[in-house]
C-alpha cells in the first residue's frame, strides 16, 4: 500500500517536471508582434506634429506602437546604447531619444559608427515616460539610410521589408465589419473558402508558395472569421474566448493545443498564439493560429500553414491592416 | 504522524499544479458539429502550381474580381492581364457574381459583360436555385457566350 503510494507521488512529481520543461522549451510564436512586429513608417518632422500638436490624444494613440522613424543623428551616448534624433531638414528643435532594448545590444556596433548629422532609420516601440514627461524609442533596429523621405502609409518589419498600404488591395469580412488589405500579387493566389467549397468559415486562404511560381511546398495564410451564433453549441460559451479557440484548433487538426501566449496587439486588443502542428499522412507542416476576439461575437482568425514561412514578413505586414469594428 | 500530514499536503499541491499546468481549468466549448471549418485536405496540396485549392482557379483567380484597394474594375484594363474565373452562385431566385447579388437576370448580364475578358472562365454553381431562375441564368450566359465567342471550356455548369 505504501509502495504504491509511493510510486504514484513519483509519477505524479515526474510528470510534474516533464510538463515545465514543456512549458519553458516552448519556443517563440513565429509571428509574435513582441519580437516581429510591423513598424509605421514616419519622418521626424511628421512624428513630432503627432506627438506634440495635441499631446493628451497622442499618448492614447501612439503610446506603445511600432515606428519606423527616419531622422538625423543628434547625439550619441558615450556609451552607445543610444542616440538623439531629430529633423533631417533641421526644421525642428525637438529631439526624440532612442535607447536599444536588451534584445537589440548586438546594435551598438551600428551606434558605434554613426556620425552626427548622419541619416538613419530607426524601428522601435514609442513610449511616454510620464516621469520626465517625454517620449522615447526603445530601438529593436537601427540602420543609416540614404531616404529622405518616410511615407506614414508605409509599414516595414525589421529585415526592411516594406509595404506601403496604399499599393496594397482591400478585402472585407462580414458585411465590412472586418477589412484588411493584401499584397496586389497575392490576389492570383487567393482562394474564397466558402465560394470554392473550401471551408464553412467566411474568409480566404492565400497559397502563397504559388506566387510567382516559387515553390510546390505548400505555404498558406488563411484569414477567416468564426461566427459565435453559428457555430457554437451553447450561446453561453460566446464568452469563453480561449475555449472557443482551443475548441476550433481541435476541431481542425484533431487535439487541444493547450494555453495560448498573449500578447498585446496594435491595436489595445490582445492576440492569442497557438503553435500546432498539421500533419496529413507522411507530411509535416506547423500550424500557426492567431486569434483576436471581435466582442463577444465572433473571432478573427490568422492560420499560417507552412514548411519553411518564406512569406513572414509579408503576413506580418497584412495583419498589422486588418482591422475591425472593435478596434 | 506529521511526516504523514506534510507529505499529503505535497501530494495536494503537486495534483493541484499538474491541473493547473494540463489546463483542466478551461471549460470546453462544444462547435455545433463535427465537421472540420476548413477543409485544409483540400486546401493544402503539395500540387503543380495552379492546382491548389479549386482546380479550376489556375493562376490568375481572383474571386471577388476586385481592383487595386477593392475598387471594381472598369473592363477598361491595358496590357497583360492574368485569366480569371468569375464564380456566378445562384441560390433560390438570386444569382450572386463578383459579390454584388442580381434578382434582375439582364443586369446580372451586363455585370458580366463589364467584367468579362477574352480567355476568362465563368463557373455558373447551382446552390440550391429554384430551377426556373437558374435556367434564365443559364440562357443568358449562353447567350453571352455566344456573343463574346467564348470557347466551350471557358463556361463550366458546376
Amino acid at each position: 500500500m505504501k509502495n504504491s503510494r509511493r510510486c504514484l507521488i513519483s509519477i505524479i512529481i515526474v510528470m510534474s517536471f516533464f510538463m515545465c520543461g514543456a512549458i519553458i522549451k516552448k519556443s517563440e510564436p513565429l509571428l509574435d508582434i513582441s519580437t516581429y512586429p510591423a513598424y509605421q513608417n514616419v519622418d521626424f518632422d511628421d512624428l513630432s506634429v503627432m506627438l506634440y500638436s495635441n499631446s493628451d490624444q497622442a499618448k492614447k494613440k501612439y503610446d506603445n506602437q511600432f515606428f519606423m522613424v527616419l531622422g538625423k543623428v543628434k547625439y550619441r551616448d558615450n556609451n552607445h546604447k543610444g542616440i538623439q534624433i531629430g529633423s533631417i531638414k533641421n526644421s525642428a528643435t525637438i529631439q526624440l531619444i532612442c535607447k536599444l532594448s536588451d534584445s537589440a545590444s548586438d546594435k551598438k556596433s551600428v551606434i558605434d559608427k554613426l556620425l552626427i548629422g548622419d541619416k538613419v532609420k530607426v524601428y522601435g516601440k514609442l513610449t511616454y515616460d510620464p516621469v520626465i514627461g517625454e517620449w522615447k524609442l526603445v530601438m529593436d533596429q537601427i540602420e543609416p539610410t540614404d531616404q529622405t523621405k518616410a511615407m506614414t502609409t508605409a509599414f516595414s518589419v525589421k529585415s526592411g521589408t516594406t509595404i506601403d498600404a496604399n499599393d496594397m488591395m482591400s478585402r472585407s469580412l462580414v458585411g465590412g465589419r472586418i477589412s484588411f488589405r493584401i499584397p496586389e500579387k497575392w490576389t492570383m493566389v487567393e482562394h474564397s473558402l466558402i465560394d470554392e467549397g473550401l471551408g464553412r468559415l467566411e474568409g480566404y486562404q492565400y497559397c502563397l508558395n504559388e506566387i510567382d511560381q516559387q515553390s510546390v511546398t505548400p505555404e498558406s495564410l488563411f484569414i477567416c472569421y468564426f461566427e459565435n451564433s453559428k457555430h457554437l453549441q451553447k450561446s453561453g460559451d460566446k464568452t469563453n474566448t480561449e475555449g472557443i479557440e482551443r475548441a476550433v484548433v481541435k476541431n481542425l487538426l484533431g487535439s487541444d493545443p493547450g494555453k495560448p501566449a498573449k500578447r498585446r496587439n496594435y491595436f489595445g486588443s490582445e492576440y492569442h498564439y497557438y503553435e500546432a502542428r498539421y500533419a496529413p499522412v507522411g507530411i509535416g507542416y506547423h500550424a500557426d493560429f492567431i486569434f483576436e476576439p471581435l466582442g463577444t461575437e465572433g473571432l478573427v482568425m490568422y492560420l499560417y500553414i507552412y514548411k519553411e514561412p518564406m512569406h513572414r514578413d509579408e503576413v506580418a505586414l497584412v495583419m498589422r491592416q486588418l482591422r475591425h469594428s472593435s478596434h | 504522524m506529521e511526516n504523514k500530514h506534510i507529505r499529503n499536503k505535497t501530494v495536494l499541491f503537486i495534483v493541484c499544479g499538474a491541473f493547473v499546468l494540463f489546463g483542466f481549468g478551461v471549460k470546453t466549448v462544444m462547435l455545433m458539429d463535427d465537421l472540420p471549418l476548413i477543409d485544409l485536405g483540400k486546401a493544402i496540396k503539395e500540387a503543380p502550381f495552379g492546382q491548389n485549392g479549386n482546380p479550376e482557379n489556375g493562376n490568375g483567380e481572383n474571386p471577388d474580381g476586385k481592383d487595386k484597394d477593392g475598387q471594381e474594375g472598369n473592363g477598361a484594363d491595358t496590357g497583360e492581364k492574368q485569366q480569371q474565373t468569375y464564380f456566378v452562385m445562384v441560390r433560390g431566385e438570386a444569382a450572386k457574381f463578383n459579390d454584388k447579388e442580381f434578382t434582375n437576370v439582364k443586369k446580372l448580364d451586363e455585370e458580366i459583360r463589364s467584367k468579362y475578358k477574352k480567355g476568362d472562365k465563368i463557373v455558373i454553381r447551382d446552390d440550391y436555385a429554384e430551377a426556373h431562375f437558374y435556367r434564365e441564368v443559364v440562357e443568358q450566359i449562353v447567350k453571352l457566350k455566344e456573343s463574346f465567342k467564348i470557347d466551350d471550356s471557358n463556361v463550366i455548369m458546376d
